[in-house]
């Protein structure tokens, strides 16, 4: 390899970029150079310069008649190609250093660059390959979740559905049981007196029958409310030593029936009233208490209750035939049935009455060993009664026992409202007129008067003048479907004391009937 | 109509009064035609009251409407023949409403 003279360099070359050229020249080991004049005339070369497929051509020649890269160039270009293909396809780096005197062109190997840009282009290509893939599979994925999402709207309408379907057949079989039920009990009052034991039986039949089909529908029902969150807890005052009294009543038959005995211990201190939904208790007992005995055959089952810091304790222990640790898992779930059992029912007791207790923020354990008996133990927030809760409450019983002469010509309207009114322990007489009124009043005492307007033979306008006329100061709510104000001004001019719309809402009425009651009572208590 | 928080003998009250609902139908379809021909409409008009009343009170809302607008229209009353046809076919539209209840 043959060098020029260092003399021959300019003295205003770059000098950093000549030690970098150096550098690369001292990494590369290999490496070729040649220099032209400003007319392209060939100077010199180093030997190896074939070794990158050029070819020089001979001394004073024109250099770009051999070395193609340099045609359309001029010598005086500074040039830096980090990677170009020689002619025999190797990859080099030509980097062109111009003087006064010459052009030197330096031919580096840049091999290892080129791998290098390969590598990098390949891995660039393989990136952009996954990215293309990854978007594939996003682009899956997005489809998949809009799938799922659709499955689950799927799912959840057809839950809804069902629960829908559920309450919607529940609802339709309740409304004839109950009728089933209510007329059972009227044939049963009417054949107590006049029928033998054995009619009177069968139709115990009915009843007990109907009652069952309505419990199972009531538990539908009020799975149904549990699963679409509607059903509400309502805490009242509630005497409980009286609540469990009524449910040993309730299901005291049943457990003679199978020959169990069925005993509620005292409780070591006596229980106080609590802030309870008591049907909600009540229903709550039933379900617990009464699965007890269905699955008894012998033995006992007891109810011990204990209340301390505000928790009410409600444990239910039988000798029956017991769960094992699989069942005990399972017993709970919704509609769940003990395999082989031929007692069934809906499989909601335990469940509702588990909803029942979580939401009133209560628990629900169950301890059990198949063959021994099982103890359901329920534990729930039960805040005792303040005093004046508890006036409230005999405030509204009092209310309660009030006796109301209801003036009503429609018979359905008047069965109704005497039905419902006496179920919240009122006490109710019906006239069908006025004039059944004005003779009612002349032999006996109301607390309040319920008159509709219009009425055969007297209407309400007239009677209620008559009643204020004669002195009586009994209150007098009418009721009237009509919302023409006139018709109320005329009710209050004749002296009524208020009035309620039909269709006639029961809660509303009584509390209406509470107000006038207490205003009535309190003057003529200060009179005394 | 009745909800679930009732007792069985109000369930049964309920169950009586949907099975009264055709013959309530027949009495105003006959009372229509009495009025028709007596040209009286006080014991039409008496009918509805009471229908209003009583269909609203065990829940057939749908009914008591029905009711509420045949009455409005009996009450107004039938001099012109344009309004006696509305009235004829409202108290019509009421007893097809009465006969599907218990369908």
């Amino acid at each position: 390899m043959s060098s020029r003279s260092s003399s021959a360099a300019h003295p205003f070359v770059d000098v950093a970029r000549i030690a970098r050229i150096t550098q690369q020249l001292y990494e590369r080991q290999r490496f070729a150079y040649f220099l032209v004049d400003h007319e392209w005339r060939w100077l010199e070369a180093s030997d190896n310069l074939s070794d990158f497929g050029f070819t020089a051509p001979g001394l004073d020649q024109d250099a770009r008649q051999s070395i193609d890269f340099l045609v359309g160039l001029d010598t005086t270009t500074t040039l830096d190609l980090p990677i170009v293909m020689s002619p025999n396809e190797h990859p080099v780096h030509i980097v062109m250093l111009p003087d006064d005197e010459v052009l030197t062109v330096v031919i580096m190997d840049a091999s290892r660059e080129y791998e290098q840009q390969q590598l990098v282009q390949q891995q660039a290509n393989e990136n952009e390959l996954l990215l293309a893939k990854q978007k594939v599979l996003l682009a899956e994925l997005q489809s998949a979740q809009l799938a799922l999402r659709e499955k689950n709207a799927q799912l959840s309408e057809a839950g809804r559905l069902q629960n829908s379907f559920i309450s919607g057949a529940s609802h339709e079989f309740r409304t004839p049981l109950a009728a089933l039920l209510g007329y059972a009990d009227l044939l049963k009052e009417r054949i107590n007196t006049q029928s033998t034991s054995k009619s009177r039986d069968q139709v115990d039949v009915i009843r007990r029958s109907a009652q069952h089909l309505l419990s199972l529908v009531e538990n539908l029902l009020d799975h149904g409310k549990f699963t679409a969150a509607e059903l509400v807890l309502n805490p009242q005052p509630t005497d409980i030593n009286s609540l469990l009294d009524e449910v040993h009543a309730m299901l005291r038959p049943l457990a003679a029936d199978k020959h169990i005995e069925l005993e509620f211990s005292a409780p070591r201190n006596p229980l106080p009233d609590c802030m309870l939904d008591a049907s909600r208790v009540r229903q709550l007992l039933l379900n617990v208490v009464g699965n007890a005995i269905k699955f008894t055959d012998q033995g006992s089952v007891t109810v011990q209750s204990q209340w301390q810091d505000d928790e009410l304790e409600i444990a239910v222990i039988d000798t029956g035939i017991g769960l094992s640790a699989d069942e005990l898992q399972m017993v709970t779930t919704a509609f769940w049935q003990a395999p082989g059992s031929d007692r069934h029912g809906t499989g909601l007791g335990l469940t509702i009455s588990q909803q029942i207790l979580q939401m009133s923020g209560g628990a629900l354990h169950i301890e059990s060993v198949a063959g021994e008996g099982t103890k359901v133990l329920m534990q729930m927030p039960a805040v005792k009664a303040t005093r004046a809760q508890m006036i409230d409450q005999d405030a509204q019983s009092a209310v309660a026992q009030a006796r109301l002469l209801l003036a009503e010509d429609d018979q359905d309207i008047a069965d109704l409202l005497k039905l419902r009114l006496s179920e919240r322990g009122l006490d109710i007489t019906h006239a069908e007129n006025g004039q059944q009124v004005l003779e009612l009043l002349d032999a006996e005492r109301f607390d309040l008067i319920l008159m509709d307007l219009q009425m055969p033979i007297m209407d309400g306008y007239t009677a209620t003048e008559k009643i204020r006329t004669a002195g009586i100061t009994t209150p007098i709510l009418v009721m009237t479907a009509s919302a023409i104000e006139a018709d109320r001004s005329r009710a209050e001019l004749v002296g009524c004391d208020g009035y309620v719309l039909k269709p006639v809402d029961i809660d509303n009425l009584l509390l209406l009937a509470e107000e006038l009651i207490e205003a009535h009572a309190v003057p003529q208590t200060e009179n005394l | 109509m009745s909800n679930s928080q009732e007792s069985p003998a109000v369930q049964a009250l309920h169950a009586k009064y949907r099975a009264s609902l055709p013959d309530k139908a027949q009495a105003l379809r006959a009372e229509l035609s009495e009025s028709a021909d007596s040209n009286g409409l006080e014991a039409l008009a008496g009918l509805l009251h009471r229908l209003a009343g009583s269909a609203g009170m065990y829940g057939f809302n749908d009914v008591a409407a029905q009711a509420r607008v045949a009455l409005q229209l009996v009450e107004t009353g039938s001099d012109e023949a344009s309004n006696s046809a509305q009235m004829y076919a409202a108290v019509q539209e009421l007893c097809v409403k009465l006969e599907d209840q218990t369908n």
